[in-house]
């Protein structure tokens, strides 16, 4: 495997420019909180939070394969886990064909959804007007919401596969983790079981944890913030304090979408869309069109 | 014609050669000693995240390696593009069909991909070259610039040690397949990217569904220079280019190890080049026109 790492005008290698490819993949950990407390609903809207985490999950996952795709089938550029935490503590929160499975190719996860259901999206017409039109919505994982908030015995159960993940992918670039809760864990301080997460490294940097925070607090969605002066509550600020700052490339990718992001911005979204970072990776040639 | 023309290409490790994306078309063909006296080189490269993409390059260079006028101009650069474009439809059709007939429908997660369409980089070079020109004829630098006008500035003075020109060439480009021009053992082009530094993910790509002339007209770069006797040009996809500029930055000479190249030698050499050389892992392909 070749070494394909950026180095700077000084010769130090890069952080997080190692390549992402089938013969050199990385991995998503998508840690997802199904306590009893993400029963509630977000503000004046029917959906729950439990809802909302399942609906982004979802649309990651999909985002995910779509990227990944190509006319022989979803390349393998990424390992996905799915764990849940709740009542029946850490397990793999993948249902039907893949139930069991903590960390499995994007290709399987691809051919795998439990049902596709249909959505309805609007578009522009290309007469100035908008129509509807019906686009696949794949669903892996529904809403679950039940019992205590292990959130600390989620980022150990991570910790311990990305450590056997790392062993066999030394060089990699590092596994990212994302957590998505409201953020009440219940069986001790996240702090420090995300900080022996992220402690853990390949030779191109550290893990990578990122937090989308449900809450029912209420207020402005915030994205990718450099400081938690503005986050509403101890739940946000701890899960703030436990994410990553985004790497440089991120950050460009992430300021290109979203007002405000910085240097020093960290990997965390309260109540708004994390659907974004799954573009924030290079798989190869982006293909956009010219504008 | 005094010129040889040889084609190299290589797919991207890890991926098989039914993956390679990148394209490439040469008139009249490759040889030792090209016939007549036109040369036309186009090579694209197809986006690693697009579908078809290697469907779309073959295309692109099939029509832009005989579409004359494309590399002089930006607006007929447009108009053969979106031709292409034109027929795309007819295309995914095709492939739509040949997936039922083979019991392997699209998926989910293919379909946003085909609707998005396919993208791809592409230069097409085009050359001329006639009688040895005589050595009070204009001679000028094949410096890149937007604009084709007509190489027709008479030069006051010529150096007698300046090699004797006998053709010219133009050449068009969207995205970061280069075009480089060697002369007198120095680079004496680098187009449409001179720095080392310019190459990303995100290059200007042609898309196999667009429809408006204007974005292609304002992101497509024109140059033209003369062709002269012991010249070398070199047409490249990103991963070489990127290679060939930042040796060139360093002090070296990359044109004399792709000079010294042979088809024999040209895998392992990549091989070695991306371990331990620089040359990051994607599909490569060189044109290498030498000029005699």
């Amino acid at each position: 495997m070749s070494d394909m790492r950026t180095s700077d005008t000084k010769g130090a290698p890069v952080p997080y420019t190692a390549e992402i490819s089938r013969t050199n993949p990385s991995c998503f950990f998508f840690l997802v909180d199904q306590s009893a407390s993400m029963i509630d609903p977000i503000g004046d809207a029917r959906a729950s939070k439990a809802d909302v985490v399942a609906d982004a999950l979802n649309r990651l996952l999909t985002e995910l394969a779509i990227r990944c795709a190509k006319e022989e089938g979803v390349r393998d550029y990424f390992y996905v886990s799915v764990l849940g935490y709740g009542s029946r503590s850490v397990q793999s929160a993948f249902r039907g064909e893949l139930q069991g499975h903590d960390l499995i190719p994007i290709s399987q996860v691809a051919d795998h959804p439990l049902r596709v259901d249909q959505r309805v999206r609007k578009t522009p017409d290309g007469a100035g007007g908008v129509i509807e039109v019906k686009t696949d919505f794949p669903v892996w994982v529904e809403a679950v919401a039940n019992g205590a908030t292990p959130m600390c015995g989620a980022l150990a159960r991570a910790t311990e596969l990305i450590s056997a993940w790392i062993g066999e992918h030394p060089r990699g670039f590092p596994p990212i983790v994302l957590n998505l809760t409201d953020g009440e864990a219940n069986d001790g301080d996240p702090i420090v079981s995300a900080g022996q997460l992220t402690r853990l490294r390949t030779d191109d940097g550290p893990v990578l944890l990122f937090n989308l925070h449900i809450s029912d607090q209420g207020g402005a969605p915030i994205t990718f913030p450099a400081d938690s002066s503005s986050l509403p509550d101890v739940y946000a600020r701890s899960l703030f304090d436990m994410s990553s700052e985004l790497p440089s490339h991120m950050r460009e990718y992430a300021a290109s979408n979203h007002d405000g992001v910085r240097e020093g911005s960290r990997g965390f979204v309260y109540n708004s869309d994390i659907v974004s970072l799954v573009q924030f990776l290079d798989i190869g040639t982006r293909a956009l069109a010219l504008r | 014609m005094r010129a040889s023309l040889i084609a190299y290409w290589a797919a991207k490790e890890g991926s098989s050669a039914a993956e390679y994306e990148d394209a490439w078309r040469v008139y009249p063909g490759p040889a030792d000693e090209l016939p007549g006296s036109w040369v036309a080189v186009a090579v694209a490269d197809g986006a690693t995240e697009s579908l078809l993409a290697r469907y779309w390059a073959a295309m692109m260079v099939d029509e832009f390696a005989v579409a004359r006028g494309s590399a002089c101009d930006a607006r007929s650069f447009a108009e053969t593009a979106l031709a292409l474009s034109d027929r795309w439809p007819d295309v995914v059709e095709s492939y739509m069909a040949e997936r039922e007939k083979a019991a392997r429908p699209l998926r989910w997660y293919e379909r946003p991909g085909i609707e998005k369409g396919a993208f791809a980089t592409l230069l097409t070079l085009q050359m001329k070259i006639d009688t040895p020109v005589e050595a009070d004829e204009p001679h000028d630098d094949a410096e890149p610039h937007d604009d084709a006008e007509p190489h027709d500035d008479a030069e006051p003075h010529v150096d007698p040690g300046i090699p004797r020109v006998i053709g010219d060439w133009r050449s068009a480009a969207i995205g970061d397949t280069c075009l480089f021009h060697v002369r007198d053992g120095r680079l004496q082009a680098a187009f449409p990217l001179s720095e080392s530094g310019s190459f990303g993910t995100s290059p200007a790509l042609l898309g196999s569904c667009d429809t408006d002339p204007g974005p292609i007209v304002d992101h497509v770069r024109l140059a033209g220079g003369t062709v002269a006797e012991g010249d070398d040009l070199f047409v490249c996809t990103d991963a070489m280019a990127a290679w060939f500029l930042a040796r060139t930055e360093e002090g070296g000479k990359p044109w004399e190890t792709l000079r010294d190249l042979n088809e024999m030698g040209f895998a392992e050499w990549v091989y070695e080049a991306r371990r331990t050389g620089g040359l990051h892992n994607d599909d490569v392909t060189l044109v290498h026109i030498d000029i005699w």
